[in-house]
């Protein structure tokens, strides 16, 4: 499955940096993520919660930055799996941040994402629009967050 | 033959029909024992991965939990129709998503189902391949390390991620296609798709005092699901005994599913275990139609005399061997189609890669190559300008010719299926375009063969007491009414009424031995099997009736309705129950039949045919026919409706007009669903759409009101009621019909399957901006 959005955002490259790749600037802003946690220099934990049909569920995952170029530009990618391993995610996503004014940057991100087991089984159809929707949110969260100074 | 052998070609109805159609008849999951427990699976999240531990102790702590399985639990043993590869749960490693890892039995459905997710295992990626080409490619991740030291019922090699090798050639390709006035050439594709039998796979063992294992199973095969078992737990086969209750369909995927870890369940828990796969797991974890990638290149002389054709194939095979290369054979021996073409080269390879395994379907391996084959020839007829049915008619194979192989036809009425087709009246009005804005309509046509009859059949037949026949084959009717035929077939050979004659359900401590449901074995092999079986009967009531009336047996005549008498004495008649009482109170014993054989044998002669990796020892017989379509293209949105079809199969000789028709009516409907609709789509080796909800097939109302079924007699002189197969025929010309529509509709060729709305559309759009 593959995701991919940019966006505009009403403050500049250094600061829409600093909030992006700090884990607990973003993690609030990502839909159903709670308990992130700084592992390593580049490894992060999360806990995020996914709500698809009947099934109710937590992902454990942990981000791995594989490569960085600030304020620019980051690789990373998020590896996990349910408890009982009944569903496993693997995404591999790039971010971009780049310039428009002193005061204006686009961020476009895309993610390559695969998911194993019974939530994958559903990736055709429904995970698609579901992934779709909570990257909306996401986005919404972020720029909200971002523009109010609310960090 | 008596009078009543006009019981062969009657439309008599199903014997199970009324018991299907108010739910009275028994399936598999219908089935409870008592203190029976609920089985579930634990599939792989890996598509191929090193197992490093395993930790049940979660599992096995849940109240109600009676037994956690994994590979540490059953025999080290493999199993496999062809190569055997393949254990009953993942050892060591997994191959693909969705492998059975462990399973769970538990007091109920939803405690085996939450036992399953608390099972820890621990895995170690390992790198991946899904597609066939570049499985068998250098450097390719190797699925099977061991595959040399495999046991192997196949002459194929096999060798890296390669299942099978097979190549069939005549005549001198390379030389004449210089000689050639006309040369298409093209690449085709072709993707998974899945049965969708109604009936998902299921089964319950039970384990007796002795140690004896009963297994009932939704099967299409009992004694090769009794030997599964046996080698998989390491059994005789003295100890298993296999029951096919009614089955909801198979399409040949229901050749040992889950019936070893059903029963490696019920062995550790002694108690009776039930699995039924819910829709999603059965389509991630069972079985695929095989995907291929065919080239094809076919010449012709300017006047449509065809002169070779040169044919490479590569299936994808997915983790397992399964029935790979015999697919692969089926592919290689008729990818020529059934035409008189004296230059022909076939080389094909199936590959092993991360993807469910593929097995038999409906259409066994010839499916493929004729979408491709039967696309070239109308590519032809329309760059020579010539007729496409004309063309097909002019090359079409006789009676009396060989295929590749050198296999002797005796009978082939290809020409007779496209001319009936061509007369029929709704197809003659049918030709030209509607003329309505923003869709156009053609006709599109496809000639088929294909080879039926496989390996060993027998059938026993008893005269009871009261005069009626107990007919017992262990061939499973899994919803084609093979027991109405056969019923009908032991009918007419003794001269009683069908309700005279009880089709004893398979199970295999008392069924006769059959290879099981495949291949069109019903209407020629094992009728011939019981016919034969019948024949001996009829012989032993007349032996013993002669005794009665102390004559000649040449004096004495079977009569209709189960009776014998002198002949030319009307008076003198004894009922058949008069003399299997004879027998069996007074003298002579009980009155058996029996039958068994191994099904006609065709060989290679190597002075006609060059072959690599060539078994086909099983029976062979030709089966042939013609499928045309009307469609409707939308040029809007590109969506290709399907108005009307014809089906003509030489049948040599109709057992049961509707039971034939039903066939052709499923048959052609599901070769619609395969072209317009279907795919199992693959992401990083998850099928995501494994749900009737993301996986479309044709319903009622995607079937065209009007499928003309051709049914043509001319009785085959090997059989002896001279019935031929014609249930795969009926799927395999549709796809190739359609594209040829599409084609002569549009202009625009396409070879890759399924041709969906967006398919079509973005062709649509290139061909006019070309």
């Amino acid at each position: 499955m593959k995701l991919s959005n940019n966006f505009i955002i009403d403050a500049p490259q250094q600061v829409v940096w600093d909030f992006i790749t700090n884990p607990e600037h973003i993690g609030p802003c990502i839909p159903g993520c709670e308990d992130v946690e700084t592992v390593g220099p580049d490894k992060y934990r999360a806990a995020i919660k996914i709500h698809v049909g009947a099934i109710k569920t937590i992902f454990h995952v942990t981000i791995t930055t594989l490569e960085e170029r600030p304020p620019e530009y980051s690789k990373y990618v998020t590896e996990g799996d349910e408890g009982g391993r009944a569903s496993r995610i693997k995404a591999t996503s790039s971010l971009t941040i780049s310039k428009l004014d002193e005061q204006r940057c686009e961020v476009s991100y895309s993610s390559d994402i695969s998911i194993a087991g019974r939530l994958g089984k559903f990736s055709a159809g429904v995970m698609n629009m579901i992934a779709n929707k909570l990257s909306e949110k996401f986005v919404a969260t972020l720029r909200d967050r971002i523009q109010s100074n609310e960090f | 033959m008596s009078d009543l052998d006009d019981l062969i070609g009657q439309s008599v109805p199903k014997i199970e029909a009324r018991a299907k159609l108010t739910g009275t008849a028994v399936y598999t999951e219908d089935i409870y024992r008592p203190r029976m427990l609920h089985a579930a699976l634990l599939g792989s999240p890996f598509a191929h991965a090193r197992i490093v531990s395993y930790d049940a102790t979660a599992a096995l702590a849940l109240p109600g939990v009676k037994a956690v399985l994994t590979a540490a639990d059953v025999p080290a043993k493999l199993i496999g129709h062809t190569i055997r590869d393949e254990p009953i749960l993942a050892r060591d490693k997994v191959r693909y998503i969705g492998e059975p890892v462990a399973a769970v039995a538990a007091e109920s459905l939803e405690i085996a189902r939450q036992a399953i997710r608390l099972i820890d295992i621990e895995f170690e990626e390992l790198p991946t391949v899904f597609d066939a080409e570049e499985a068998l490619a250098d450097g390719a991740p190797i699925l099977h390390e061991d595959l040399e030291k495999y046991a192997s019922v196949v002459e194929s090699p096999c060798a890296g991620n390669m299942v099978a090798h097979i190549e069939l050639e005549t005549g001198n390709v390379d030389e004449v296609w210089n000689d050639c006035d006309v040369i298409v050439e093209g690449s085709f594709d072709i993707p998974a798709i899945q049965h969708v039998y109604m009936e998902t796979c299921g089964a319950l063992a039970e384990v007796d005092g002795t140690g004896k294992i009963t297994i009932w199973s939704s099967t299409q095969q009992i004694f090769g699901t009794q030997m599964a078992v046996a080698l998989a737990l390491d059994l005789p086969m003295s100890k298993v005994r296999c029951i096919a209750p009614a089955v909801g369909g198979g399409f040949g995927a229901k050749f040992i599913t889950i019936e070893p870890i059903t029963a490696a369940l019920a062995l550790k828990t002694r108690r009776p275990v039930k699995l039924i796969l819910p829709r999603d797991e059965d389509m991630i974890s069972m079985r695929s139609r095989h995907a291929a990638k065919i080239r094809m290149k076919t010449g012709a002389m300017a006047d449509g005399t065809l002169v070779a054709r040169s044919t490479e194939v590569v299936l994808n095979g997915g983790a397992y061997s399964d029935f790979s290369p015999v697919v692969l054979e089926a592919s290689m021996l008729l990818a020529a189609g059934p035409y008189r073409i004296p230059h022909v080269r076939n080389v094909g390879r199936a590959a092993y890669t991360n993807r469910l395994r593929a097995g038999a379907m409906r259409g066994f391996g010839v499916m493929q190559p004729t979408f491709a084959g039967e696309s070239q020839i109308d590519e032809i007829a329309a760059q020579l300008g010539l007729d496409a049915i004309e063309l097909r008619i002019k090359n079409a194979k006789q009676s009396g010719d060989m295929n590749m192989g050198s296999h002797h036809l005796p009978v082939c009425r290809i020409a007779d299926c496209l001319k009936e087709i061509r007369a029929h009246p709704a197809f003659v009005e049918a030709e030209g375009d509607a003329g309505i804005p923003g869709k156009r309509r053609a006709i599109g046509i496809s000639s088929i063969v294909q080879q039926s009859g496989l390996f060993s059949s027998s059938a026993n037949v008893r005269l009871a007491e009261d005069g009626t026949l107990t007919v017992c084959t262990g061939y499973v009717d899994i919803g084609t009414g093979s027991d109405t035929a056969l019923a009908q077939v032991a009918a007419a050979t003794l001269g009683v009424e069908l309700e005279s004659i009880n089709i004893v359900a398979p199970d295999t401590d008392g069924a006769a031995y059959d290879y099981g449901t495949s291949a069109d074995r019903g209407a020629h092999g094992v009728s011939e099997s019981v016919h034969r079986a019948a024949l001996v009967v009829k012989e032993k009531i007349t032996g013993l009736t002669a005794e009665i009336l102390e004559c000649s047996p040449l004096d004495v005549e079977v009569r209709p309705g189960g009776k014998v008498g002198l002949r030319g004495v009307p008076d003198v008649e004894l009922s058949f129950a008069d003399v299997a009482q004879r027998g069996l109170y007074v003298g002579g014993g009980p009155i058996i039949g029996q039958h068994a054989w191994y099904m006609q044998e065709q060989t290679i002669d190597p002075a006609a045919t060059r072959a690599l990796g060539f078994r086909m020892g099983g029976g062979v017989f030709y089966g042939f026919a013609a499928t045309a379509v009307q469609i409707e293209v939308d040029e809007l949105t590109g969506q290709i409706e399907v108005l009307q079809a014809w089906h003509a199969a030489d049948v040599g000789r109709v057992l049961n007009p509707n039971g034939a028709l039903g066939q052709i009516y499923g048959g052609v409907v599901q070769g619609i669903s395969g072209a317009l609709l279907e795919e199992l789509v693959w992401d990083d080796g998850q099928v995501v759409n494994p749900t009737l909800m993301d996986y479309k097939i044709s319903g009622s109302l995607d079937a065209p009101p009007n499928i003309h079924g051709i049914l043509l007699e001319n009785a085959d002189p090997d059989s002896p009621w001279g019935a031929r197969g014609m249930a795969e025929p009926c799927i395999i010309g549709v796809a190739p019909a359609v594209a040829n529509a599409l084609a002569s509709a549009t202009g625009v060729r396409i070879r890759s399957l399924p041709l969906s709305p967006e398919q079509v559309l973005t062709a649509l759009i290139a061909h006019e901006t070309e």
